[in-house]
């Protein structure tokens, strides 16, 4: 029985009332959701009622979603909806000088990119993804990637080294079959072009 | 360059940008030229990526708990409507179910041990409990269940039967209630009675089903009728005598089987062909001083008010006196010498038909069996007809026989429906037109003096009482069966009375008090 299941398989499964499959949904986007509308400018408080807005929404269209591979598009469509909805509700209780959010990325109006989308949501459904395969990857392997491309302090491969307690020259062969393994996970989790 | 040349590893390496300038230039010129390394590329480049600007934010755990939660939530509740036409399914299911099964067990005779009640004692009478071995004295009104054993030791007994047969027990009868039974609601039943001496008169009320069996064993008979109305008489162990005074009934002895008639009369020996005696034949009806009987003792009673009597109007299909078991069976000599035929070598049993009214005091929970109406005992049958409904402090009147030394036997009581602030609707008109006392307030809770029964008597036209049981036949009558609607056997209240006093007939509580068409 496989581990890892895509979109489309959680989906189906939910569908039968599998509380699993949903579980595993809900781990797998999470970060998505909930830091879309941070991004836009919600505070922690809203960015949870959002987060539960979407999440109840996704419950009630389980069974509506025609394209269940495309559910990271839909989640993020739904939840830019959400929190721009959110935000007019926010907007409308505070002064106008702080009532206007901007995506610290693109410093463009959260409002804006609310409303017609984010030139950044492919990257953020592949994150989501990515995410959720480093943390099935486990071991050494988990976090020799982390050290090597979420740590914000971006270590050298020596001071991985001495922290892995790695040789120098391995960590590359064992980046490159960590790599390898999450590929293979991804392509599992149904991400294109894996 | 192969592909061999490039591994994974080196582009990774290029990705990070991990290799000098010779190695650099030659995975270039080979991924230029290689199309899965080109893929194997961009997906490196779009998860390293992906990873390194991640930088979204985990949620705190009880929002992830509480969007987990959600699923389980929805779910119960969108399975909740699928148990509702579960339910619903269920509980139609299992009314159709009661339903069937009520119906089925309805048309089983056997499910239910009945009753009988002493509806009339004029003498001795003891009961056998099943099981005791005992015979004790019984009174009026008393309950005999399956299994149990009666015997009249002098005087005349009437046992009322569940379904509304009526049996007239003589002296020197005895009887077992050897299957007592109903099916759910009484639609159908059994009824086996082992009568082992003595004679008996069965006025067998229609069956109601072709489901209902009323049976009478004698010691070498077995009679089963279907509403008639017979008379067994044990004159040994090995001799039954049968007379069928109404309807028809199947004879059954060790050897012989066969159909009586009305007014056919046969001996049923115990181990020779069945005997069939001369047949009954009916004479000119008596004059009403033909028939020597004593006038009634005055009724224990408060008040008795004289009206008017005359005859009762038949009604359709009944026997005017059926209510009174004895009272038709009276017998003349006759020209054929019949040694073996007697019939109720009782003593002259009278009785007249009395207009009451009172208030009810107390009554059985099943109806059946001893009221107190005023402070009077009335006897309530299963041929007492009963309009309305009784409570204790209704008003009623009815109308009853009276026997000397008996309860009145209620043949009918009407009670009065309450009607806060209105008058009595029976203020007017009151029984027929003769004059009778004020009628009764309902009770009310003021105190004050109790109020007595009303009864009125209807005087006799003649001293002739409404029934009258022919003194024992020299062994040279014959008896002969009476024109059953002859009116001087019936004196009692006006036609015009009757009517008058249930001007429309009402259904009766419960159903099958109400009086049945006989055949």
């Amino acid at each position: 029985m496989p581990t890892e299941y895509n979109d489309t398989q959680l989906i189906t499964a939910c569908r039968k009332g599998q509380d699993w499959a949903w579980d595993m949904l809900v781990e797998r986007y999470k970060r998505l959701v909930y830091s879309i509308a941070l991004r836009a400018g919600l505070d922690q408080e809203d960015a949870a009622d959002v987060f539960q807005t979407v999440f109840t929404l996704l419950v009630e269209n389980l069974s509506n979603l025609h394209a269940p591979q495309g559910l990271a598009a839909w989640l993020i469509t739904t939840t830019r909806r959400t929190s721009w909805n959110m935000l007019r509700k926010r907007n409308r209780e505070l002064p106008q000088s702080l009532a206007n959010p901007q995506d610290a990325e693109s410093g463009q109006p959260a409002e804006k990119w609310l409303l017609h989308g984010h030139p950044d949501e492919g990257r953020w459904a592949d994150q989501a993804l990515v995410r959720e395969a480093l943390e099935r990857l486990g071991g050494r392997c988990k976090e020799l990637l982390w050290l090597l491309y979420y740590d914000p302090a971006e270590l050298s491969y020596e001071q991985i080294s001495r922290r892995m307690k790695l040789p120098l020259g391995s960590i590359g062969p064992t980046r490159a079959r960590c790599l390898q393994k999450m590929r293979k996970i991804l392509q599992a989790m149904g991400m294109d072009g894996a | 360059m192969s592909r061999h040349e490039v591994h994974f590893t080196n582009l990774v390496d290029w990705l990070d940008n991990r290799l000098d300038a010779e190695t650099r230039r030659r995975v270039e010129t080979h991924v230029a030229s290689c199309p899965t390394c080109q893929r194997d590329l961009a997906w490196l480049q779009r998860v390293v990526q992906a990873a390194r600007s991640d930088d979204m934010v985990e949620p705190p755990r009880e929002v992830v708990a509480r969007a987990k939660a959600l699923y389980r939530v929805k779910r119960a509740a969108a399975h909740a409507p699928l148990r509702v036409p579960r339910l619903a399914f269920a509980l139609a299911l299992t009314l159709v179910l009661l339903i069937s099964a009520a119906v089925y067990l309805s048309q089983v005779p056997t499910l239910f041990t009945r009753e009988a009640t002493l509806a009339m004692v004029e003498g001795s009478v003891q009961v056998q409990r099943l099981g005791t071995g005992e015979w004790q004295a019984a009174g009026l009104g008393e309950a005999l269940h399956e299994g149990d054993g009666i015997r009249v030791e002098d005087g005349t007994v009437t046992l009322a039967l569940f379904e509304g047969s009526l049996l007239g027990m003589q002296a020197g009868s005895e009887l077992t209630l050897s299957t007592m039974r109903s099916g759910l609601f009484g639609a159908t039943y059994s009824i086996a009675l082992q009568q082992t001496s003595g004679e008996i008169d069965y006025n067998v009320a229609p069956l109601r089903s072709s489901l209902c069996r009323f049976e009478a064993y004698a010691p070498t008979v077995r009679v089963a009728v279907r509403g008639t109305r017979f008379v067994i008489a044990v004159q040994s162990q090995e001799q039954t005598q049968v007379t069928v005074l109404q309807g028809s009934v199947e004879v059954a002895s060790a050897i012989t089987k066969t159909v009586l008639a009305e007014r056919e009369v046969a001996i049923v020996p115990a181990n020779a062909p069945l005997v069939h005696l001369p047949t009954l034949t009916p004479l000119p009806t008596p004059e009403p001083t033909a028939t020597p009987s004593p006038t009634p003792p005055p009724m224990p009673m408060p008040s008795v008010t004289p009206i008017p009597v005359h005859p009762l109007p038949p009604q359709e299909g009944k026997h005017p006196t059926a209510t009174l078991p004895f009272a038709t069976a009276q017998r003349t000599p006759s020209h054929t010498p019949s040694p073996t035929v007697s019939l109720f070598p009782t003593p002259t049993l009278q009785a007249e038909r009395v207009l009451f009214r009172g208030t009810i005091e107390r009554f059985p929970r099943n109806l059946l069996g001893l009221w107190t109406i005023s402070e009077q005992t009335v006897l309530v049958t299963p041929r007492t007809q009963i309009t309305g409904t009784p409570e204790v402090g209704r008003h009623v009147r009815g109308i009853a026989l009276a026997i000397a030394g008996q309860p009145l036997l209620a043949l009918r009581i009407e009670i009065e429906e309450p009607r806060p602030a209105t008058p009595s609707s029976w203020s007017t008109p009151d029984f027929g037109t003769h004059p009778t006392p004020t009628p009764q307030p309902m009770r009310s809770t003021t105190p004050g003096p109790r109020q007595s029964p009303i009864i009125t008597r209807p005087p006799m036209r003649t001293p002739q009482p409404i029934a009258t049981l022919p003194p024992r036949r020299t062994p040279h009558q014959t008896p002969t069966p009476q024109p059953s609607a002859s009116p001087e056997a019936t004196p009692t209240a006006s036609a015009e009375e009757w009517a008058e006093a249930s001007p429309t007939p009402e259904p009766t509580t419960p159903a099958n008090f109400g009086p049945r068409p006989r055949r």
